[in-house]
């Protein structure tokens, strides 16, 4: 089920029925709830997960066009999921867009590591579900 | 010497018209005496004891203060002798009678000694103390430097702190002390200031600054540290002794250890995230269904989570500020493209307190440097501010244009406009303008926050204001032209920059 992120787009464009799918790794509940609702609406195919490990394995498995990440996870934090993620020696490279979706803000240096392994970095507090949604609707998938 | 003929003048000035007081008192006496029918005798002797009382009050109060400059400058010389190296130095605040004379002389005698220390230092270099070897066994890092910025010696551990080995020392000395220490301090108060300082009005000082960053010359974070510098004029061409205590892994904060406030901010975040989001829930859905009050309130709330948001990065920014760990990033910005969008989300909280933001842009003005998201910081600390306390308009206006070198954003309300007594403190951390401790909630941290975040973006902020009438806030921002021609990152788009005593010392080293 490996799709290329080129043909994702393609597809969207020729056939809408497609929908681009998001890994929310969140764990409020009622953040999740929020986003997976916007997005549903929005046309995105949603699956929350808010345990650490779980949310690794679930993305390893490498069938999703873009994940949104929390740091303050139980059992791994986002900040370890993104280095196994984005590890250079990996077998196989996880074709997802990742965005940190968190309210943690970190000191400059660490955010700007942070941000040069994932795809974009967000202060959930900063913006609504309808805001993200168009902010995912500018990501080239 | 002009000096001792205007102590000269002054002198006698004082003494004639002291005289002339003491004689005419004498005489209106012998007058009053005279009127009063009293003898010749009695006048006299009257007359004669009151003349003595005068005479040596006066005589005295003359000696004091014609004598008081020799008496500093006795002090003066008796301080850099050596047998009595116990005395304290003398105090040139202390009087203000021939001040200018005393000052020069004293400052000949601090000179004229410190020559004759060197005299005396270079005919015993093979004296068995050698400064190096005291200055290498010592385990902190330290420097000494001349009066003039250069460094002097620098010791073993200094080397190594600054991750030099032992033959960089002959390079490194002779060089300009802030050529080979680039450091940030996280108040007003820098080496820099206090060094100046010392030397227009001190002989003698010292003073320590905690949190002290060696950055590197890109900005990039090397070392934290506390500092202790002495200064002392008597020391001739060595003037400043720097010491250093390292800190970096104290101070410094990584993955594992989030502080406190970023803590709580955190868990500030996490229900205002989920509030917004049922907010816009409630909107999208029943807005329309809703009767035009009811759409109000929605409003209110909305705009108030909004508020509650704003605040919320104003504790992060501030802690930030003080714990010296502000990191901005400069880039290149048309304000046509960043400040419009900014304005439009303010809009929401002007229009519930029946406020409408007018935002103009002269077309002419040039691409800023600045970091966008500190911009959004101080225009909605600004804007929140002219929302509070323009109550008597429903009109703030926001203008953004080049003036001089610089591009100025003003931002004008017509409210109640604030005392001259109190502009002075407006942007000290936790003021907040007398009338508004009855109307107003805030934490005053605003005004105090945009002002460290304009000094850091390398512009200046200030407010004018009449009572009843409103008031202008107003700030500057570089433009990308010169603050890109400022740095030595000729090969880079971002600008690093941080709070405070960052942007001096890089600008000590624009040439």
């Amino acid at each position: 089920m490996d799709k290329k992120p080129f043909d994702v787009q393609k597809i969207i464009m020729d056939d809408s029925t497609v929908k681009p799918k998001v890994l929310c790794v969140e764990d409020e509940l009622f953040i999740g709830d929020l986003y997976t609702r916007a997005l549903t609406k929005a046309g995105y195919d949603v699956v929350v997960i808010s345990d650490g490990k779980l949310a690794l394995e679930e993305a390893e498995k490498n069938t999703f066009d873009i994940i949104l990440l929390d740091i303050m996870l139980p059992s791994l934090s986002g900040v370890e999921i993104l280095h196994t993620l984005r590890n250079p020696e990996r077998a196989t490279s996880i074709n997802a867009k990742i965005i940190i979706t968190t309210n943690l803000d970190q000191e400059e240096e660490n955010r700007e590591k942070i941000e040069s392994m994932a795809d974009g970095y967000i202060i959930k507090a900063e913006i609504t579900p309808r805001e993200l949604v168009t902010y995912l609707s500018q990501i080239k998938l | 010497m002009d000096d001792l003929r205007l102590l000269t003048k002054k002198l006698t000035y004082y003494f004639l018209l002291l005289i002339f007081l003491v004689t005419s008192s004498c005489v209106g006496l012998w007058i009053a005496a005279t009127y009063a029918g009293l003898s010749t005798v009695i006048s006299v002797s009257i007359i004669a004891f009151v003349f003595l009382v005068l005479g040596s009050l006066v005589a005295t109060y003359m000696a004091k203060h014609a004598l008081k400059p020799l008496e500093v400058v006795r002090q003066g010389i008796l301080h850099v002798s050596s047998e009595k190296s116990h005395l304290a130095a003398p105090d040139l605040e202390s009087f203000s009678f021939g001040r200018e004379l005393v000052t020069a002389l004293v400052m000949n005698v601090y000179n004229m000694a410190s020559h004759e220390t060197k005299i005396i230092k270079s005919t015993t270099t093979n004296s068995s103390v050698n400064g190096q070897e005291i200055l290498d066994s010592n385990p902190l890092p330290i420097f000494t430097v001349s009066n003039n910025n250069i460094l002097l010696s620098i010791n073993d551990q200094a080397l190594l702190f600054l991750g030099f080995d032992k033959s960089s020392r002959s390079e490194l000395v002779g060089k300009n002390i802030n050529d080979v220490l680039n450091l940030s301090f996280p108040s007003e108060s820098t080496y820099e200031s206090w060094i100046t300082e010392s030397r227009d009005k001190v002989l003698k000082a010292s003073k320590t600054w905690n949190r002290v960053r060696l950055n590197d010359t890109s900005g990039n974070l090397l070392k934290q540290f506390d500092m202790a510098a002495s200064y002392s004029k008597a020391m001739g061409e060595l003037e400043s002794i720097i010491i250093l205590f390292d800190h970096t892994e104290a101070y410094s904060t990584n993955d594992q250890e989030i502080n406190f406030v970023a803590m709580a901010v955190h868990e500030l975040r996490t229900p205002l995230t989920i509030m917004r989001g049922y907010i816009e829930v409630f909107e999208d859905e029943l807005g329309p269904t809703l009767n035009p009050e009811l759409t109000d309130f929605m409003h209110k709330m909305n705009a108030s989570a909004q508020q509650l948001n704003a605040f919320v990065s104003n504790i992060l920014n501030v802690a930030r500020v003080e714990e010296n760990q502000l990191v901005l990033t400069l880039l290149k910005y048309n304000l046509q493209d960043i400040l419009p969008p900014i304005i439009a989300d303010l809009q929401l909280r002007a229009h519930v307190r029946g406020k409408q933001i007018v935002l103009t842009i002269d077309p002419s003005t040039p691409p800023v440097a600045v970091d966008r998201i500190s911009l959004n910081e101080i225009i909605n600390n600004l804007v929140d501010n002219a929302i509070k306390y323009g109550e008597k308009s429903d009109k703030i206006l926001v203008n953004a244009y080049l003036k001089g070198d610089m591009i100025q954003i003003d931002v004008q309300d017509f409210g109640v406009g604030i005392p001259d007594s109190v502009v002075p403190k407006l942007f000290d951390k936790y003021y907040r303008s007398h009338r508004s401790k009855v109307q107003i909630g805030g934490t005053g941290l605003g005004l105090y926050l945009s002002k460290a975040m304009v000094l850091a973006l390398g512009g200046n902020i200030w407010v004018n204001s009449h009572e009843g009438k409103g008031s202008v806030f107003s700030f500057t921002l570089e433009q990308y032209a010169q603050a890109k021609h400022g740095t030595n990152s000729a090969d880079q788009d971002a600008i690093m920059r941080g709070a405070h005593g960052w942007i001096k010392n890089h600008s000590m080293y624009r040439k």
